[in-house]
């Protein structure tokens, strides 16, 4: 088949692409053998799994691991392919995600460009949760597959990827001027009770300040402050260090995301953060599923 | 299915086209490509490429991308060939420290399973391919009434005006016997040449592929 069939309005709604494929169906030999069961990626419904999201979490699996068993969840560390995948990632499969990468970067293009865009997008439109709890700023550099390698670039697009999904994030500090402490709000405090209050960010191995850029509930999303970086003097630096986004009447309605500091979610401290924000998925499930259900 | 690496323009539209009508799909990395256990006939009874021009020669060990698709063939398999312009052209071998180098030798793999692709200028009895279309010749596409995958298509449909032009077309020439060659979409001139089968299908009966389809 000559494949610039399949790019022109011959083909528009697909039935060019329809029409080869139940071909394939109906005359194709049936398969005789099962799938390997490493490919046997259709999970069963049920159960609270949580999705790691590639290309890493360098250092944090273990405190990953530990918050979802604190909060009966099941991690599975999803590889490159398998993100892409959407019978693999989607909002069935995986109620919750969350993007703990290591540093700033991102999947953005795979197999095809854009498809690591899309995957994120396309969980948060089918009502999943994604935590992002990235270290510095979230999202901030485009991995991209090449030739056989990954290659790591500054953003080619007019919006950041964040913004496209629903918030965003500004340069604080590089350093604190002086010790800094973390300042829930009522609705931080409920979401992690066994939190102290203030609690003190000394334990911090990458200081970097990325703040949360507040933006005023609307008919299509809900914004829950949950915790600010506090000065010495009980003043807060500008943006908050975690909130909680529930996506109402728009394209993602039905989804939420948390915005976690980063850098803040290390060690212990870090264990009870996920946790809270995944009993709070628990007890406060996503009913709303929106649009384009899952396969 | 499998989706076959590498992929190109053509694989989104596929694989999304594969979910809506509920196909049960795999996109396989180039081990799984490799990997007697895994790329099978058995396992996968449709196998798609959706690639531009090259294809995986190496991947762990020396030629074992070809490999793995002349076994799979030879298994009786259905390959759907839906890249651009000349597939199977150009190979990619892996090298040892895992990146990946684009060779920019013809190698032609397609002639290897039966895909006989005429390239810009070449001309057989039944076709001929081309860069640019011929200027002056108004090209139309002929759907053959007697064909048994498309049966919803206009019978005749102008060529393309955008889009990637670069046309191969595929030729009956060099077919083994007993193969069979079917063309379902043949693309005519109004200078009265036949420009060759855009789609068509083979159905293997040679020893080395006997029971395989390649579309």
């Amino acid at each position: 088949m000559w494949g610039t069939l399949l790019q022109t309005d011959a083909n528009r709604g697909d039935p060019v692409a329809a029409q080869i494929l139940s071909y394939a169906v109906a005359k194709a030999h049936p398969a005789t053998a099962p799938l390997p069961e490493s490919m046997t990626v259709k999970l069963q419904l049920g159960g609270f799994r949580v999705a790691i999201l590639p290309p890493d979490c360098n250092g944090r699996e273990e405190m990953i691991r530990t918050a979802c068993k604190t909060a009966n969840a099941d991690p599975v560390f999803l590889t490159v392919p398998q993100f892409g995948s959407h019978q693999v990632f989607n909002a069935r499969n995986f109620p919750v995600a969350i993007q703990a990468v290591s540093d700033e970067r991102f999947i953005c293009s795979y197999l095809v460009p854009n498809d690591g865009d899309e995957a994120l997008k396309r969980y948060l439109r089918e009502g999943g949760t994604l935590i992002v709890c990235q270290h510095a700023t979230a999202f901030g550099y485009e991995m991209v597959y090449q030739a056989g390698k990954w290659k790591s670039r500054s953003p080619q697009r007019f919006a950041s990827m964040a913004f496209e999904l629903g918030f965003e994030t500004a340069m604080g500090f590089e350093k604190p001027d002086a010790p800094t402490s973390l300042q829930l709000t009522n609705d931080g405090r409920k979401l992690w009770l066994d939190l102290p209050q203030a609690l003190a960010m000394d334990y911090l191995s990458d200081q970097r300040w990325r703040s949360l850029i507040p933006y005023r509930s609307s008919a299509a999303r809900r914004f829950t402050p949950l915790a600010y970086l506090n000065r010495p003097d009980g003043s807060h630096y500008p943006g908050l260090a975690a909130a909680m986004i529930d996506f109402q009447d728009s394209e993602f309605g039905g989804a939420r995301l948390f915005y976690l500091w980063g850098n803040m979610v290390e060690g212990t401290v870090g264990e009870k953060m996920l946790a809270g924000c995944l009993r709070r998925v628990q007890t406060n499930p996503v009913t709303q599923f929106h649009r384009r259900p899952p396969p | 299915m499998a989706f076959i690496p590498p992929y190109g323009v053509t694989y989104s539209a596929l694989a999304e086209c594969a979910e809506k009508l509920g196909i049960d799909c795999h996109t396989l990395t180039p081990q799984e490509l490799v990997d007697e256990n895994v790329f099978t006939a058995a396992r996968f009874p449709v196998a798609i490429y959706t690639g531009v021009e090259n294809y995986y020669r190496t991947v762990q060990q020396p030629g074992d991308g070809e490999q793995a698709l002349l076994r799979y063939l030879h298994e009786g398999g259905m390959l759907q060939v839906a890249g651009v312009c000349h597939p199977f052209t150009y190979p990619i071998d892996v090298q040892a420290d895992g990146t990946e180098k684009q060779i920019p030798d013809w190698i032609l793999f397609n002639k290897q399973f039966e895909l006989f692709l005429l390239g810009p200028g070449e001309k057989t009895g039944d076709a001929i391919g081309f860069e640019t279309p011929p200027e002056g010749v108004t090209l139309t596409m002929n759907l053959n009434p007697s064909q048994p995958v498309l049966w919803d298509f206009p019978q005749t449909l102008p060529f393309p005006t955008q889009g990637d032009r670069r046309y191969r077309p595929q030729t009956a020439e060099g077919i083994a016997p007993g193969d069979q060659f079917m063309p379902f979409l043949t693309t005519k001139g109004s200078d009265g040449r036949d420009y060759g089968p855009a789609a068509a299908l083979i159905q293997h009966n040679c020893a080395a592929f006997k029971g395989a389809q390649v579309l």
